[in-house]
């Protein structure tokens, strides 16, 4: 999902920039929170800054003769949420520019607001609500870490499109050719990228339930329901 | 089920990799060249237009001098994010099982 260095032009990468920025800033100062009050959860952020490490150095071939990746913002974004997502985001984004030519120092503000702020941002809001409605954890999780991922090669796709619209019709026929090379070639990623995170919480509820309880993903009694159940 | 999740996933990557080896044969005998990423199918969506870039990585960074040393790169990123995942899972499950045999 990453717009290559030089593919936005001026008025839209700085403005991409300026959207991202506060949220970076305001993620780092939630980030110095969190290290003050509680430093038994560290372990898990190190754990969900390595998931998106891992996952978005993996480029998959998916089912329309292209490569893309996931972006494993998942874990961070349901236990940590939105802003401290923003912060492992910018990291690994800023790895790839610097280091392996992907995407750019330009671009990053852009690129961050894909993947490491309205990504997550929607799949913590998602799963906060479904969670409301006493949806099974596991769907739940399911469901956030599919749109984590998917959301983002949408926001990718209407970056591209606000800057180049087409010269017929403008905005939305540019957003559908767009939406066609990312978000299709995305959908069976995003499905794998859900359950491999299902998978992931349930070894987290299984190892470290205090962990969840603590960071308010799911409250005591849900705690107890959801590993009653995984001990059947 | 006690393996229920990891029986879908591994289903579904088994799926997944059925329909990808389908799609590359209909890839292949169409001559032409496929699994490009998306990243750059995007960024030629753009050149078409006739837009070019304005400015470019290797104008102020390093950038990898050959695809080798591109996915040695990438490997490495997965490496050390794996490695910390690795590390912390295993000290998880090391505390658990103390936890619940002291001996």
């Amino acid at each position: 999902m990453h717009i290559m260095e030089g593919f936005l032009p001026s008025p839209w990468w700085q403005i991409w920039w300026i959207l991202a920025l506060p949220c970076l800033i305001y993620g780092l100062y939630k980030l110095k929170k969190i290290m003050e009050e509680n430093r038994e959860v560290l372990p898990l952020l190190g754990v969900a800054g390595g998931f998106i490490f891992v996952l978005s150095a993996l480029k998959l071939p998916s089912v329309t003769g292209s490569c893309s990746h996931p972006t494993g913002t998942a874990l961070s974004a349901i236990t940590f949420g939105p802003w401290i997502s923003a912060v492992l985001g910018c990291i690994v984004l800023l790895f790839q520019s610097l280091f392996l030519a992907h995407g750019g120092l330009t671009t990053l503000g852009a690129n961050m607001f894909s993947m490491a702020i309205v990504g997550p941002f929607i799949g913590y809001y998602v799963y906060k609500g479904l969670d409301k409605l006493n949806v099974n954890f596991f769907i739940n999780v399911f469901i956030a870490a599919f749109l984590c991922d998917l959301v983002t090669y949408c926001v990718t796709a209407l970056e591209l499109a606000l800057a180049f619209p087409a010269t017929s019709g403008g905005l939305i026929p540019s957003f559908a050719a767009f939406l066609g090379v990312f978000a299709v070639t995305q959908i069976p990623l995003a499905i794998i990228e859900g359950l491999v995170f299902v998978v992931i919480f349930k070894y987290i509820v299984i190892l470290k339930p205090e962990l969840l309880v603590k960071l308010k993903v799911l409250t005591a009694e849900k705690m107890e329901k959801v590993k009653g159940g995984l001990e059947e | 089920m006690k393996y229920l999740f990891e029986i879908i996933t591994v289903i579904a990557l088994i799926l997944f990799t059925g329909v990808f080896l389908y799609t590359d044969t209909i890839v292949q005998a169409s001559g032409e060249e496929g699994w490009g990423g998306t990243d750059g199918v995007g960024s030629e969506m753009v050149e078409e237009l006739g837009y070019e870039p304005w400015i470019d990585n290797s104008d102020y960074t390093f950038t990898p001098p050959s695809g080798e040393i591109e996915s040695c790169l990438f490997a490495l990123q997965a490496v050390f994010g794996g490695l910390l995942i690795g590390w912390i899972f295993g000290s998880w499950a090391t505390e658990r099982r103390i936890k619940k045999n002291p001996n």
